[in-house]
């Protein structure tokens, strides 16, 4: 041992520090190049001042009546038709094999089971009824076991299912989530992998939250009683999916308010494990958000070093559409290129000059990639004169069981449902 | 104690390592620093001599001005630009960041004040001639070669101008000429960067079978994987969920399942051997939780030790029990850490586990939980690592790693050496791979305190 170490002094001995991993090659192993941190600074350095001009325009709110489906547009072959009306505050589903369908109204804090037992395409009063309440803010739902999960703010609860759809007495699974603040609506599914899948938006707009559970996909064990942060950086995912040929965990992020109608876009995400997707300092390709103060700089390091430690969105979409749902088309009903495709729900922006979203958006996949989104049903929000005008927020979409498409309205308590008919009535 | 093992060390008490007996002559302990002008060019050397208490200095410099320059040790092993934050911009050798302050004293002052009253780092003028060339040569005790007031891996700057020995932050000392970083002579390690801004790498654990290194962020919790062979670092688990926003003691158990102490989110976490959480162990909601290191013994339990709230936890069957109310026992606890670091002797019937903030090292016997302090003297011990009947203590203020040599029956010991190896920030914990320590450079000072230095990392050095 002492030769070995005499012999190593000796050869250090030869160049200086930059050597030194030559040196130690005989005993230790190589030395990999290492990456570079960013530097924390004790004061970070001063950006340019930046100025918005944003907008607030909530466009003219209006009930939803039959007569305004006209003014809906729907791609050819395909044809729209409404379940069921006055379903309050409705916003995501979950369709069960035998055709019921769960469904959470935030708002009220509830879940209803919607059945068509007579088959005539209509929910009507007697295929309703409420089977569990009291869970503020639920809104995810998914299915494990004969057992269904409701993400509800700060608590996801368990229920045992009954045949004719009735639940049991909610049951707490795991609770201490973020408070919902400005974001309180959790997408939630069961992952290929055996675990809980639920995503909890941040409280505020555009500044780091004390939380570390904020603004994350949380992963939890299947007792409820474990949980990790999956990623982080995601502002408001609602919506997400795997992929069903690869795998592939997709979802879709709203982008900070405030800070004009075009930053920044609404995210499309391949939602890796560890990966931090940037918000509040990054929108899109790594960009650095010039609006968002640099006071909360985790590690007082800079916005650029900051952001290109983060992984940027796949695809991006029109800012402050605010995409709540997404779901994956698995059916047979549509043309063959919608298979494996997925489908959008928009709710709509309060925050831009012109408004976005107030659609049903159509993501487009090649090789199973997702390549494009563009506008599937649309014309729900409308200019009037000078006037914006709205009369449906889309939020849940789900496929069912015959392979149409279906989506609420939670403004109006619409279920909508979209038939492939290749123009046959 | 072999009198060969001295070799590159730092022996307690220089004047026994000194002594008769000796196999080969105890190499001094001693730095160079290469200073260089802020194109990189080399324009002088400065060297530094451990000698008893003290450093003897000697600095040669050309092409400055003539006249006086002030001379600073400075906090950072680094001469890149960097801001100065009195204007905010980036400056030359700003990397080197303040005056190295060990006594915390946030005052610049004279070479002779105390560093309690002073900068540490604030060295006496260097003069330099109508030729442009200047030397200085003096002992200084404001600093050392080893523990708290170490200048390993620190940085040596001279200024362009006279140094007043009063104004704060720098006499007046004006810009950064030269720049040179402290190297230890003769002295093989080997780092392993993390990627982050805020690792403050606490804990540390080597799956063996694998190869990989673990070690987690007090500030963040996340927990990387490192190939002990490559260096190759992954992010095995990011931190933050439900007693995940901290990560400090970490162990590796039979299974390969990664144990977590979670400071003071007062859980235990468990994870699979992809990092995926298995297990999270609450201790009862309390004020003040401070879960710091842990032990798995070969009858399946685990000790975790609680820094803040008197009692030694234990896990079995995966649930967390209170074990031993230490008010009971000869262990007191007072304001800081208390219990920290904690190992298990190969057939479980001892723990060994150091009081941070009174040096005692205490054995607990597992069968008749009966308490016996072993040695004091270890202030500072963070976490231990036990080879044999020797007894490794990392000691983070004091920059050090301790060698303990324990009797038989583990009752006894005697601090033999201390390493300060190539400088180390805030060392808090240790592990062996191979015949090497791995010690992790937590900056944990920096969680509260200034700004940390990146890469954040763990240091490979030979078993001393």
């Amino acid at each position: 041992m002492l030769l070995s170490m005499t012999s190593r002094r000796c050869l250090l001995a030869l160049g200086a520090a930059l050597t030194l991993s030559i040196g130690l090659a005989q005993t230790l192993p190589a030395q990999t190049t290492p990456k570079t941190p960013p530097t924390p600074q004790p004061i970070i350095p001063p950006e340019p001042a930046a100025t918005v001009t944003a907008t607030r325009l909530e466009p003219v709110a209006l009930e939803f009546t039959p007569d305004k489906l006209s003014r809906l547009k729907v791609p050819a072959g395909f044809q729209l038709k409404v379940m069921a009306t006055g379903l309050g505050n409705a916003r995501s589903l979950l369709v069960m094999p035998d055709g019921g369908i769960y469904l959470s109204r935030m708002k009220q804090g509830d879940v209803w089971y919607l059945k068509d037992v007579n088959g005539d395409g209509q929910i009507e009063n007697v295929e309703r009824k409420r089977v569990a309440q009291n869970m503020s803010s639920a809104h995810g739902m998914s299915v494990r076991g004969g057992k269904l999960y409701v993400a509800a703010e700060k608590t996801i609860w368990v229920m045992d299912m009954a045949k004719d759809g009735s639940l049991s007495v909610p049951r707490v699974f795991a609770d201490g989530f973020p408070d919902a603040g400005q974001h309180g609506a959790r997408g939630m599914h069961w992952g290929p992998d055996g675990y809980l899948y639920a995503a909890f938006g941040s409280t505020n707009n555009d500044s780091r939250t004390p939380n570390p559970e904020e603004a994350t996909m949380l992963r939890i064990s299947p007792d409820g009683k474990s949980r990790e942060i999956y990623s982080s950086g995601l502002r408001h995912t609602i919506g997400f999916g795997w992929h069903p040929v690869t795998g592939v965990l997709y979802g879709f992020d709203q982008g900070s308010d405030w800070h004009g109608d075009n930053i920044p876009p609404e995210e499309m995400n391949v939602i890796e494990r560890g990966k931090n997707y940037g918000w509040p300092f990054c929108y899109g390709d790594k960009n650095p958000d010039p609006y968002v103060n640099l006071s909360s700089m985790p590690g007082k390091v800079t916005k650029a070093e900051y952001c290109a430690q983060t992984q940027g969105s796949l695809l991006n979409y029109t800012a402050h559409a605010a995409a709540i749902d997404a779901a994956f088309y698995t059916g047979n009903q549509f043309p063959a290129d919608y298979k494996n495709s997925m489908f959008v729900a928009y709710r709509g922006s309060w925050n831009r000059s012109e408004p976005s979203g107030y659609q049903i958006a159509h993501v487009t996949f090649s090789n199973n990639q997702p390549t494009t989104i563009t506008p599937f049903i649309s014309g729900f929000v409308y200019q009037e004169g000078d006037t914006w005008k709205q009369f449906g927020r889309v939020a849940g979409v789900a496929q069912y069981t015959d392979g149409s498409l279906l989506f609420t309205d939670d403004q109006s308590g619409v279920l909508y449902r979209v038939l492939y008919t290749g123009g046959q009535k | 104690m072999k009198r060969a093992a001295l070799i590159g060390l730092l022996a307690i008490g220089l004047a026994s390592a000194g002594g008769a007996g000796m196999t080969m002559p105890p190499a001094p302990l001693s730095a160079a620093a290469a200073l260089r002008d802020s194109a990189g060019q080399v324009l002088g050397q400065a060297t530094f001599k451990q000698m008893g208490m003290g450093v003897q200095v000697t600095v040669t410099v050309s092409g400055l001005t003539p006249g006086q320059h002030g001379m600073h040790i400075h906090e950072y092993g680094r001469c890149t630009p960097g801001i100065d934050p009195a204007v905010n911009m980036v400056v030359p050798f700003g990397g080197a960041g303040g005056h190295f302050d060990p006594g915390m004293s946030h005052n610049h002052d004279s070479p002779t004040a105390d560093d309690k009253y002073g900068h540490g780092g604030d060295l006496p003028v260097i003069t330099v001639g109508a030729d442009g060339k200047g030397s200085a040569s003096f002992m200084t005790q404001k600093v050392s070669l080893t523990g708290m007031t170490g200048i390993l891996n620190r940085s040596i700057v001279i200024h362009a101008k006279p140094d007043d020995y009063n104004t704060d932050p720098s006499g007046m000392s004006g810009a950064r000429e030269r720049c040179g970083i402290i190297t230890r002579d003769n002295f093989a390690a080997r780092d392993y960067p993390l990627p982050g801004a805020q690792d403050f790498p606490e804990g540390v654990a080597y799956d063996a079978a694998r190869g990989l290194i673990f070690t987690g962020s007090a500030a963040t919790g996340d927990i990387y994987a490192i190939n002990a062979q490559s260096g190759e670092t992954s992010l095995f688990s990011r931190g933050g969920a439900l007693g995940r926003a901290s990560a400090l003691g970490l162990k590796v158990d039979a299974q390969g399942r990664l144990w977590v102490a979670g400071g003071a989110t007062g859980a235990v976490s468990i994870l699979s051997l992809d990092g995926a959480p298995v297990a999270t162990l609450m201790t009862p909601p309390s004020p003040d939780p401070y879960l710091n290191d842990l032990i798995p013994t070969p009858d399946g339990s685990v000790y975790v030790t609680d820094s803040t709230r008197p009692m030694l936890w234990r896990v079995r069957d995966m649930k967390i029990e209170p074990w031993l109310d230490l008010g009971q026992t000869p262990i007191k606890y007072g304001p800081g850490i208390n219990l920290n670091g904690i190992v298990a002797t190969p057939d479980g019937r001892y723990l060994l586990t150091v009081q941070l903030n009174t040096g005692e090292l205490w054995r607990i016997d597992t069968r008749s939980k009966a308490v016996k302090k072993v040695m004091g003297g270890l202030v500072h011990g963070d976490g231990l690592l036990l080879d044999g009947r020797t007894l490794y203590v990392a000691r983070n203020a004091d920059q050090v790693v301790s060698k303990v040599q324990l009797s038989a029956d583990y009752a006894s010991g005697q601090l033999t050496l201390e390493e300060p190896a190539r400088g180390l920030r805030y060392p808090s914990t240790l592990i062996m791979v191979g015949g090497d320590l791995v010690s992790t450079q937590s900056q944990l000072d920096k969680l509260t305190d200034g700004t940390p230095e990146t890469p954040f990392k763990l240091t490979r050095f030979k078993k001393f």
